[in-house]
């Protein structure tokens, strides 16, 4: 993990120094981010030989000052501070109800392979994975407005005030990201439950006539869901791309809003700092990915031991 | 009932409701009370308009609400009195305006109500001296305060555009210990706790990306006004979003802060809210059109760009994408401003603006392109989707002159810093100057001015604007400005397209709310709004 976080923050840092020269001219020319060219190249630290602006920036970086923002002036922890956990709590609930519904009915769909449920199940799954969720979001908004006289929140409600309002904020929106990420995992524990299902093993354990829930839950299902588990650490960077439209669908003030902001005003402090906590998220649930291999699979553990 | 008391009550019924549709209905009276909820697409970067940077136009509409300037647009565009109780000109080049007596600012530390004084002003004028605005008064060489309520402006030279530019919504008066100090003294007003003006609404909150929340100010020098008790902005990036919030009764108002307000395609949407009202109007700017460089091919032959104006199918541009309606042009002035030519006073330029393919590849074939020509079409995408909508059917359109047109969608940054410099090849769709005073705008086809985008050197056209700019009275400037006009339409240096309008919707509750149609500063005209 670290020699990627490396990688990760040498590639940022890369991408910050090959900027053209008339973007630096339009930060302080245009945007007045500072008086002068060289004042400008001063503040983003372009003034220094290569290797010094890496060193200082990534000794910043470790002292955990990631600098001020160019466009708000505001230091990039305090405005990471807000929008983070936003960001996190649609991604983590997203990515919860993309667990929950595609494992559930991924299963389902495979005991009743080829039954009405199953078929009903895929075309679903399938309807999920084509639509857009900016398309989804938008009918999510005006359908019920319509309908039931209901529209979400215009502001966000913080959980530490009142959790339970912010959870029914947060519900459609995930569930909708959720959607689009569990479909994929369907179709995954469908197939790998059907493929298990062929297995000796499981012809055994239902001849010996033990409870059918137990054979699926049991002894299927956990030889089964590992490749979907590998799956959702794939998702997780589409859950990120996917919450900047929930967040601007939802008024949600999160990171993914944010990145596309700190783009448009070559706010590059904020832009650099947020890919590089992305980066860290999305190896963060990687790694937690990796972790449960050895919760569900013994074999994993035997391997490691 | 018998028959003839049946007759009478249907007389009488008759007579009562015909004498209700004759008799005028009895204007509503404004109430006080109320809190307005209101939509805006982002919030302010900041809350300085004189700050080192150009202010946001997101910025300027939040200042709108806490801040006055000496002068201001009334709802028709014309300059009246703000802060300012008068004005005076004694020669050429000097102003006197005279301030408003008992005018407080916000009671909030560390102004806690103090007066407004001309020191103030004085102040302003100081910062705005080293902010981009500077371009506001080229010629203001000094600015002194006789007495407490006196500001005397001197001028190096004549500037037409003086008074009119003292209503730019950049142009807040601020009060010198509300900002952070700084080391060139000007202050620093970026932080929302800094916002403290003479306005009608003081800040209360601020959540970036999610709202600001205005309450009533007392001591407001309009007694009695504002009438509502406080406004909350909501920044709600989705016009969808906004139409939802308030179809379910969240949202009031969805004004036409910017751009092309709510777009036409979502005004049948906003229809069917019940109550809700949909105010179509026009704004101070002039609408997009199609450029190229003057001093390059084929943008240098003035058959060319009369071919390309001839080429475009106006009316049927605006149903396409104007579906609630749309001037045919506005430009190069503006269709709100006084001086503004409609088509039927154009004379002969007018030929220019008819539809008439078989005339303009003619005019085309004329200028040494009988079999048309390939030309790049620069766009960007950073104006959303319906923009680029538009720059198609310009393609199309210039598909049937014979002009193989090939879309360039730049991205918004590399567009600001260099197309819209004027640093470009071929075509551009790009779109309306938003303008202050009309020395705006004839100040860009001045060769030197940083936004002369065509390259235009017209010896005529600059003496015009040099003439125009230092006009001893209003009936000379309108004079000059009005053969300005008539060269440009003449010569099609931009060949402009429809101009959409403005959509503006109010829900049920919302009274006494008139969209200005100039400046960046909707909130002057909640002052007048009431709710029911």
């Amino acid at each position: 993990m670290v020699p990627t976080l490396l990688v990760v923050s040498v590639m940022v840092f890369i991408i910050m120094r090959l900027l053209p020269g008339d973007v630096v001219n339009l930060m302080f020319q245009d945007l007045g981010y500072a008086a002068s060219l060289a004042e400008m190249r001063s503040r983003l630290g372009l003034d220094l030989p290569f290797h010094e602006q890496y060193g200082r920036w990534l000794a910043a970086v470790l002292r955990g000052d990631f600098g001020q923002s160019l466009w708000t002036q505001r230091t990039v922890l305090s405005v990471l501070a807000e929008r983070l956990p936003v960001t996190l709590e649609l991604g983590l609930l997203s990515l919860a109800f993309a667990v929950v519904y595609g494992g559930v009915t991924g299963v389902v769909a495979a005991v009743r392979h080829d039954q009405w449920p199953d078929v009903t199940l895929r075309s679903v799954a399938m309807v999920f994975l084509s639509l857009p969720s900016f398309w989804l979001g938008t009918l999510a908004i005006v359908v019920p407005s319509i309908w039931l006289g209901w529209s979400p929140s215009l502001q966000l409600v913080p959980f530490a005030q009142r959790p339970l309002e912010n959870l029914v904020q947060f519900l459609l929106p995930a569930a909708i990201l959720g959607s689009h990420l569990g479909a994929p995992i369907m179709r995954m524990t469908r197939a790998m439950m059907l493929e298990v299902f062929r297995h000796d093993y499981v012809r055994t354990a239902r001849a010996k006539g033990l409870d059918p829930r137990g054979v699926v839950l049991k002894h299927a299902l956990r030889n089964a869901i590992i490749p979907s588990i590998t799956i959702l650490g794939v998702q997780t960077s589409q859950a990120i791309a996917g919450s900047i439209v929930m967040e601007t669908l939802f008024q949600l003030p999160g990171m993914g809003s944010l990145l596309v902001e700190s783009v448009a005003h070559r706010d590059f402090p904020m832009f650099q700092s947020l890919v590089l906590f992305l980066a860290l998220f999305v190896m963060g649930v990687n790694l937690l990915v990796d972790l449960t291999y050895f919760l569900i699979d013994p074999r994993t553990r035997a391997q490691a031991g | 009932m018998n028959r003839s008391v049946r007759v009478v009550v249907a007389v009488a019924v008759a007579g009562v409701a015909a004498i209700a549709t004759v008799l005028p209905i009895p204007a509503q009276a404004p109430k006080r009370g109320g809190v307005i909820r209101v939509a805006e697409q982002s919030d302010p970067v900041g809350f300085d308009t004189l700050g080192k940077k150009k202010a946001p136009v997101y910025t300027q509409l939040a200042l709108a609400y806490t801040h006055n300037r000496l002068l201001k647009y009334d709802p028709a565009g014309e300059v009246v009195h703000d802060l300012a109780e008068r004005w005076t000109q004694s020669n050429p080049t000097t102003y006197v305006v005279t301030l408003r007596k008992g005018v407080r600012f916000h009671n909030k530390p560390p102004v806690n109500g103090r007066e407004l004084t001309s020191e103030d002003v004085k102040f302003t004028f100081e910062r705005l001296a080293k902010s981009p605005e500077a371009r506001l008064f080229p010629t203001l060489k000094a600015v002194t305060t006789p007495d407490k309520y006196t500001v005397r402006f001197e001028l190096s030279a004549p500037f037409s555009s003086f008074v009119a530019n003292l209503a730019a919504t950049t142009l807040y008066i601020y009060p010198k210990e509300a900002g952070k100090p700084t080391a060139d003294g000007t202050g620093d007003y970026t932080a929302s706790e800094t916002a403290i003006g003479t306005g009608p609404f003081m800040l209360e909150e601020y959540r970036e990306k999610q709202r600001l929340v205005f309450k009533r100010n007392p001591d407001y020098f309009e007694t009695g006004k504002p009438y509502l008790d406080g406004v909350e902005l909501y920044t709600i990036a989705d016009a969808s979003g906004s139409i939802a919030a308030m179809r379910t009764g969240k949202l009031d108002l969805i004004p036409a802060g910017r751009g092309e307000g709510l777009p036409h395609f979502l005004v049948p949407e906003a229809r069917t809210i019940p109550g809700a009202r949909v105010l179509p109007h026009a704004l101070f700017q002039t609408s997009e059109n199609v450029i190229g460089r003057v001093d390059q091919k084929p943008w240098n032959d003035v058959r060319v760009r009369r071919a390309v104006s001839m080429a475009i199918d106006r009316p049927g541009l605006s149903r396409a994408m104007f579906t609630e309606g749309a001037e045919l042009f506005s430009g190069p002035i503006p269709v709100t401003s006084k001086y503004f030519i409609p088509l039927d006073r154009l004379g002969e330029s007018s030929t220019w603006y008819r539809y008439d393919v078989a005339a303009a590849k003619k005019l085309l074939a004329d200028a040494g392109y009988p079999n048309g020509l390939p030309v790049k079409l620069t766009t960007t995408v950073g104006y959303g989707p319906t923009y680029t909508s538009r720059t198609e059917l310009l393609k199309s359109m210039l598909a049937k002159l014979g002009i193989d047109a090939s879309i360039v969608a730049q991205e918004y940054p590399v567009w600001i810093s260099s197309t819209y410099k004027g640093n470009f090849e071929g075509l551009v769709h790009i779109p309306a100057w938003t303008l202050g005073d009309e020395d705006e705008w004839l100040a860009t086809y001045t060769p030197g001015d940083t936004r002369n985008q065509l390259h235009l050197d017209e010896p005529k056209l600059t003496e015009l604007v040099q003439q125009a700019r230092s006009a001893p009275n209003e009936a000379a400037r309108a004079k000059l400005i009005g053969q300005f006009a008539s060269m440009f339409h003449d010569q099609m240096y931009r060949v402009y397209i429809p101009a959409p309008k403005m959509m503006t919707v109010t829900s049920k509750r919302v009274q006494g709310y008139v969209p200005p149609v100039r400046g960046y500063g909707y909130a002057t005209a909640l002052v007048n709004t009431w709710l029911e």
